[in-house]
């Protein structure tokens, strides 16, 4: 065995432990917020769960009802699926007297896809089926590139991203935050069809805004709540409840676009605690470092070429 | 590489067992079709909370690290240098190419848009952040590589012996790739699960899980070597070179020593142990998991044990399940769904998982007997003479 061989071992060996040990620092830092990162403010103290930002929903994206009745005539989605992009829930605590509340209260909430500063699906998908648009941060789907391997809806903090189970020629479904209407100067649907307010289009700066003057009100004062948007004259006058100090979304897995206030904790809400540090983040840290420029797999397979072009051959020999 | 050192095992290819598990191979094809005509949902239970199931665990996480047999000895053989194993190299390397086939098999019959499988490869598609990319391109290739690595037996059984040296020329590089693509995408395989974050119980989500799931994948290939070996041994009447697998024991010692105190260290370091009362099913697959790692160490330091053939085919099993409950707990058992979802197999789901592992053992004994694979059966054919049970069918 020569020196040689033994230096060419360590070159292999370095690129084959960098291939596998955790990474060290050199951090791919979480995305930035884009430029004009459209936004949406959902405050669940003002929805009064009657689902009509669902049906328009449907309707926009022309999906079907989904229900378990033989003959049905209401859409009873019980979670989103591959068929229903945006759904209320009920949380229900004790009695549910008292209506954002969370002992012997409720509260609802309106579910969909919370189109995230740093997107996990982004990171994960093989095919770069999921998108964020570069200027306002709209993340689509594109089916034509997809293969179906479901890791979007496997890692999705939110679980947004659905598979039509019911298809055998399905695909991934998910909120596209209406872009097809963005474009042709409408609002989303839901915030459309939105009776109260609850749902709130803006940029994502103004939502934020928004959330924070709410959050500053005295709890039992009156206060006009925008309709749509923040410029729209018709306007909800209503008593501010006592809201949850927290802006959901502002930092929550490196932001999102959709952000939410409402007046039980989020937790209870369908909506996961999350680090500020987003996973695609971490993730990525960890492939950049092993794959950066190909250096280890190239350190690795340059070594062992070396080391197994003198040996290929001989091994009967020993 | 001498070719004299390998014959065909001969014999009958349509006995009692080969064609029960063709039986087994043909209802998990029937299955498969069913697949692809009526869909994920209705082959399976998968559902939105659990997007991946026993297919994805089984068929292509665990099946891939049983095909860990070829990359392991090309490691040993090639890299540290121990040329005596090369007896081994052969069999292992037939195990692994059926194992990886069928991963990537498995692969394309559970993604839901199959049809678009070629997507992957376009260029201005490729995500090189994506963990999944760099695990499907490098088990992809590994696959090719591992059929290339089998033309030397074929052509032996050929009778080309030119090409076959010319062919020998080149294999360092395929070798050398053999070794880089499965130490990529076995680790990858752990690394997978990181940008799950919290949805995965902290038992299993750690900076450290693209290290432990190599280095289980390794311990997985020295155990399909010694179970592969075992199996071949009562299969074909063989002799058993127990004192390769005994050197081969010494090494994998290490190998789950190593694994141990990282694993162990890591809970310990991240306080995470306390997670182990999350569940009762955490609670006990959690168990079964170390317990399946910790029998065959005990087994495996003690020079008496490790040299007892019973004893070490009992820690080669252990090892090989240890492995499995470990990537089934990392995917599924610590897997925290969205509220209202559960997942247990569908009796398809199971019958081809079964069906495919059938393909492996009936692959494999069709080409033991009818390639130069395994070493001859009884010492003497080193003299020259040709054993009259043996090799009779090559013609």
């Amino acid at each position: 065995m020569s020196i040689k061989r033994r230096d060419f071992l360590k070159v292999a060996v370095t690129g084959g432990a960098t291939l596998a040990l955790p990474a060290p620092a050199k951090a791919r830092s979480n995305l930035e917020v884009p430029p004009n990162a459209i936004g949406m403010l959902y405050d669940a103290t003002l929805c009064i769960g009657c689902k009509a930002c669902m049906v328009g929903c449907k309707d926009a994206n022309d999906m079907p009802i989904e229900s378990q009745d033989v003959s049905p005539i209401w859409d009873t989605a019980t979670d989103a699926s591959g068929k229903t992009l945006n759904i209320i829930k009920l949380y229900k605590n004790g009695t549910a007297e008292v209506k954002d509340r969370e002992t012997d209260g409720f509260s609802f909430v309106k579910r969909h896809c919370m189109h995230c500063v740093d997107p996990g699906c982004i990171s994960v998908c093989p095919t770069s089926a999921m998108r964020k648009n570069p200027d306002n941060g709209i993340v689509t789907h594109h089916p034509e590139a997809c293969i179906g391997c479901r890791y979007c809806v496997w890692a999705c903090p939110y679980n947004v991203p659905k598979w039509d189970f019911e298809d055998a020629f399905g695909q991934i479904n998910k909120c596209q935050f209406c872009s097809h209407r963005l474009v042709e100067g409408k609002l989303p649907a839901c915030v459309e069809r939105c009776p109260t307010g609850a749902s709130l289009f803006g940029t994502r700066e103004q939502m934020l805004a928004e959330a924070k003057r709410r959050l500053a009100l005295e709890p039992g004062s009156a206060y006009a709540y925008p309709r749509r948007t923040l410029d729209d004259p018709n306007r909800h006058e209503a008593t501010v409840p006592h809201y949850i100090d927290q802006v959901y979304g502002e930092t929550q897995g490196g932001g999102t676009q959709v952000i939410m206030l409402a007046g039980v904790p989020f937790e209870n809400l369908d909506l996961p605690i999350l680090p500020e540090r987003s996973y695609a983040g971490v993730s990525e840290t960890i492939q950049q470092t092993v794959y950066k420029g190909m250096l280890a797999p190239i350190a690795l397979l340059g070594g062992l070429m070396f080391v197994t072009s003198r040996r290929v051959g001989k091994e009967d020999e020993e | 590489m001498k070719i004299s050192k390998t014959t065909p095992m001969g014999g009958n290819i349509l006995t009692r067992p080969f064609l029960f598990l063709s039986l087994l191979v043909l209802i998990a094809v029937a299955l498969l079709g069913f697949r692809f005509i009526y869909g994920l949902g209705e082959a399976t239970n998968l559902n939105n909370g659990y997007p991946w199931g026993l297919w994805v665990v089984v068929d292509i996480h665990i099946t891939a690290a049983i095909g860990c047999g070829g990359y392991i000895l090309a490691v040993v053989i090639y890299v540290l240098n121990k040329g005596e194993f090369h007896t081994l190299i052969r069999p292992a390397l037939v195990g692994s190419t059926f194992a990886y086939t069928l991963a990537n098999l498995a692969a394309f019959a559970d993604i839901g848009r199959w049809w678009n499988f070629y997507q992957i490869a376009l260029p201005w598609n490729i995500n090189l952040n994506s963990v999944m990319f760099e695990v499907a391109m490098c088990m992809g290739l590994y696959m090719i590589v591992l059929w290339v690595e089998l033309v030397p037996p074929a052509l032996e059984h050929f009778g080309q012996q030119k090409r076959l040296k010319t062919f020998n020329r080149f294999l360092f590089l395929i070798i050398s790739l053999g070794i880089v693509l499965p130490t990529m995408h076995q680790s990858g395989l752990g690394a997978l699960i990181v940008v799950a974050g919290n949805k995965i119980s902290p038992l299993w989500q750690t900076p450290w899980i693209s290290f432990l799931f190599l280095l289980s994948a390794i311990i997985m290939g020295f155990a399909i070597v010694i179970f592969e070996g075992a199996l071949t041994v009562l299969g074909f009447g063989r002799r058993l070179e127990l004192h390769l697998y005994r050197r081969l024991a010494k090494v994998l010692r290490w190998a789950l020593a190593g694994y141990l105190v990282v694993r162990f260290a890591d809970l310990i370091y991240r306080d995470a142990l306390m997670a182990v009362t999350e569940t009762p099913a955490r609670t006990i697959m959690f168990l079964i998991e170390n317990a399946l790692y910790a029998l065959p160490l005990i087994i495996l330091v003690h020079p008496r044990w490790r040299g007892n053939a019973r004893l070490l085919f009992l820690s080669a099993i252990c090892l090989l399940l240890a492995g499995a409950v470990l990537r089934f707990n990392a995917l599924i058992v610590g897997f925290n769904p969205p509220a209202g979802y559960i997942y247990f197999p569908t009796a398809m789901e199971l019958l081809v998982s079964i069906g495919l592992l059938a393909v492996e053992v009936i692959g494999f004994t069709y080409i033991v007997k009818r390639y130069p694979i395994l070493p001859p059966r009884i010492k003497t054919v080193q003299n020259g003479s040709v054993p009259s049970n043996a090799g009779a069918v090559t013609g």
